[in-house]
């Protein structure tokens, strides 16, 4: 990693994670049990978890006061609904998790460049043929076409 | 797609998408692309934010010219072939296979020494559209100037992609003309 960063912040890169991997990503960052963690997992046969998931963990954080918990599931969640969201509209990858470990330096990410990298990447997906529908935060997209087309 | 609607409560300093409210409407993708191929420039709005620059100001790094990363992803950013939307004249922009990757020290490198990558040379536009001599001849040979294909006898743009010489083309209802 370089020593000095760009004035608009570092580039938000995480990378997959294994099974074992994500469910201690779960455990010390959101402050789940790993049983509930890997069951999770488990059900969606990947090391994805639900956004649904994610707002009952978000609860019971608040709850129990742990604010931390609380502001990262909140974060992920928010991040899996608009910058890096998937084709499903319901999961997240874990690994956006680990975005989030510090919370303190999270914000010196430049989000906006992690948006369009991965908008762009999910763009040259949706030019093959088999595929059908677009991931990524295509709000973004929208608006962009509507801003310059008169479209009806 | 849902169709558009303009928000008439809309102001210039809040997000640009409030300007629409969407509707639960849907338009059918044979409906959309219809409609862009029918487009005229008349139906294009080259520069859409000159009104939001106020509040939301222009940026040299918008014209960094290199590769961004983010997620587990490594992306070519080329806003060299959009610049009417920043008010500068449309060149012919490299291929996109120039603009090497080099390895990951180099994409984070360029990236915190942002300033020595960004387009320079450039000039403002008179007219929104405005584009170089040559751009247009390259335009409707590299380009896909329709979605749906039609009949042969109407198959402007395949006719086209045969015939790189500007001359060859003739006034259309491309979007671009």
């Amino acid at each position: 990693m370089p020593s000095t960063y760009s004035y608009y912040g570092r580039f938000p890169i995480c990378y997959n994670l294994e099974f074992g991997e994500a469910a201690e990503v779960l455990v010390d960052l959101l402050g789940v049990q790993s049983s509930d963690a890997k069951k999770e997992m488990r059900h969606l046969k990947c090391q994805h978890v639900r956004l649904s998931w994610l707002k009952d963990v978000y609860e019971q954080s608040c709850e129990a006061g742990m604010w931390e918990y609380a502001a990262r599931a909140y974060l992920l969640h928010l991040v899996g609904c608009t910058i890096f969201a998937d084709k499903s509209a319901y999961f997240i990858a874990v690994k956006y998790l680990t975005l989030f470990r510090d919370l303190g330096s999270c914000g010196n990410y430049a989000w906006g460049v992690g948006c369009l990298a991965y908008v762009y990447e999910q763009l040259g997906y949706a030019c093959m043929s088999p595929t059908h529908q677009l991931g990524g935060y295509t709000t973004l997209v929208q608006v962009q076409m509507m801003d310059t087309l008169f479209l009806l | 797609m849902g169709k558009k609607t303009l928000n008439t409560m809309y102001e210039e300093n809040t997000p640009r998408a409030c300007k629409y409210i969407v509707s639960r409407q849907i338009c059918t993708v044979i409906d959309v692309r219809l409609q862009l191929d029918r487009l005229t420039t008349d139906n294009v709005l080259w520069d859409p934010y000159t009104d939001h620059r106020a509040y939301c100001p222009f940026v040299s790094i918008s014209l960094f010219c290199r590769y961004l990363r983010g997620s587990d992803t490594i992306q070519r950013h080329l806003p060299e072939r959009f610049m009417c939307q920043f008010g500068f004249v449309q060149t012919i922009p490299r291929p996109p296979l120039l603009v090497e990757l080099g390895n990951l020290a180099t994409v984070e490198d360029r990236w915190t020494h942002f300033h020595d990558h960004v387009i320079r040379w450039l000039t403002h536009v008179s007219e929104p559209h405005d584009c170089s001599s040559d751009y247009m001849g390259w335009y409707t040979c590299m380009s896909h100037p329709y979605l749906i294909p039609g009949s042969d006898s109407d198959a402007v743009g395949r006719r086209r992609r045969r015939s790189p010489e500007p001359e060859a083309v003739g006034p259309s209802r491309s979007s671009f003309q």
